[in-house]
């Protein structure tokens, strides 16, 4: 039995793959919470660079970071549905990043004996132990990464509360409102911290300055 | 404007957070100052060195890494505090905080209660003693010493028939038979504090109204005395 119907092609329905790279990520996190693993992907791919610099620029231990790092995009895709879309995603994944980075401090402090005198200063946050600063090279002989590596090594060396809120605001980018908000500080006190992080940078950076275009 | 308070306002006045008047000052300040100057130049060259710090990149297999790492599962089970967290959860939580607030209102009820002497049985109590001390004011009082200990703890008897009856017993006369007529059908006695309602229908120290019934479901209103020994009642 032949109906007018069967004449017509049978047009194969056209599913659109959706495009993460237009939604915020607010939105692809919606979708993480329902399921998608797409969406988590695009969510690692977006972040895991920054989440690494900021683990990375607070404790000296790259490998360990790395594993911090994958232990932040753990907790996102295990709290996926407690996760709400009023907030800013990067808030809420700064903050997992910066709560374990700081339980990971804790815990080398707490076994100093088998780590690094980076920890000590950790725990004295820069006041108790001193380091002298490295014999300031010529600028002309220290190249682009050897700059950058004295940046690492001069925020390692400030007091953590200081180099959390530095490092949030003039590595990461983030407002001092986010960072108010990841750190659980008020603006004031963000500020305040910030600028004196700065001035503290800028004491120990000072023979890498070059200050002829400021 | 001195140098340590300059410092203060660096940061502001490189990210132009700084209001009219605090700029003004600051820069009148730099000005005249080229310690202060130097040291604005080297914040900002520092701030410039941060932020171009180089990426630090992941492993080529960090991705991998944490999609094998859920596919396996052993990476999802909670940590401590996720596990404390996901057993406080409010869905939990809101039984037990039910049944705490109806607890609580319970108990605070009771103490209200307690501290407000609206316990049925104590007011009783206490209006027993006062018509004892009543009557032991009185001139012509013939209350014993042990009637009166006998009236402080009125037995409840069988509903009586008819009030006098129960006037005429030496103990417990009055209140007595009010507390027994708080389990009768009359519907006012079903108030906890008995005693108050005849309060106000004391006629003299002597003789005040009681309440009862005639057998039947009709009421009854009595003038009696207050003495036991007078003997002395009146029924209309």
């Amino acid at each position: 039995m032949s109906t007018e119907n069967d004449d017509v092609p049978i047009e194969p329905l056209r599913l659109k793959k959706l495009d993460f790279a237009e939604l915020t990520d607010e939105d692809v996190m919606e979708r993480c919470a329902m399921g998608s693993e797409a969406a988590f992907r695009t969510l690692v791919q977006r972040y895991r660079t920054r989440i690494m610099n900021l683990v990375c620029r607070f404790i000296n231990d790259r490998d360990r970071a790395e594993e911090i790092s994958q232990e932040v995009f753990l907790r996102v895709f295990r709290n996926r549905e407690r996760y709400r879309k009023s907030g800013k995603f990067s808030t809420w994944i700064f903050t997992i990043a910066v709560n374990l980075t700081k339980n990971e401090i804790r815990s080398r402090v707490r076994h100093r004996g088998t780590f690094s005198l980076d920890a000590m200063e950790e725990e004295s946050s820069g006041q108790g132990v001193t380091f002298p600063d490295a014999k300031p090279l010529p600028d002309e002989d220290l190249n682009a990464h050897e700059i950058g590596q004295k940046v690492a090594e001069a925020l390692r060396k400030i007091p953590a509360r200081y180099r959390e809120a530095v490092v949030l605001r003039d590595v990461e980018g983030l407002s001092y409102e986010e960072v108010g908000q990841i750190l659980r500080i008020p603006g004031g006190t963000v500020r305040s911290r910030i600028n004196r992080a700065r001035l503290m940078l800028k004491e120990r950076l000072k023979p890498y300055l070059t200050l002829e275009d400021v | 404007m001195n140098c340590r308070s300059a410092e203060n306002l660096f940061s502001a006045f490189v990210e132009d957070e700084l209001n009219q008047k605090e700029r003004r000052f600051l820069e009148s300040h730099l000005l005249s100052c080229r310690r202060c100057t130097a040291s604005m130049r080297e914040l900002k060259a520092s701030m410039d060195l941060c932020g171009a710090l180089p990426d630090v990149d992941t492993s080529p297999h960090f991705e991998d890494d944490v999609m094998a790492m859920i596919r396996s599962g052993e990476a999802l089970r909670p940590s401590l505090i996720e596990w404390l967290r996901g057993l406080v959860t409010i869905e939990r939580i809101r039984p037990f905080a039910l049944a705490g607030a109806g607890a609580s209102a319970v108990l605070i009820g009771s103490f209200a209660m307690n501290a407000l002497h609206l316990n049925p049985s104590a007011v009783v109590a206490d209006r027993t003693a006062k018509v004892h001390e009543t009557q032991a004011a009185a001139p012509s009082g013939v209350a014993t010493p042990e009637e009166v200990a006998a009236t402080t703890t009125p037995e409840p008897t069988a509903p009586a028939p008819s009030a006098p009856a129960a006037v005429k017993s030496d103990a417990g006369y009055a209140w007595a038979d009010h507390s027994v007529r708080t389990s009768t059908s009359i519907p006012d006695t079903t108030v906890p504090n008995p005693g108050a309602r005849y309060e106000d229908e004391y006629i003299t120290d002597q003789f005040f109204l009681e309440r009862g019934t005639d057998g039947g479901n009709n009421p009854t209103i009595t003038p009696v005395s207050s003495r036991a020994s007078d003997d002395v009642y009146i029924t209309f």
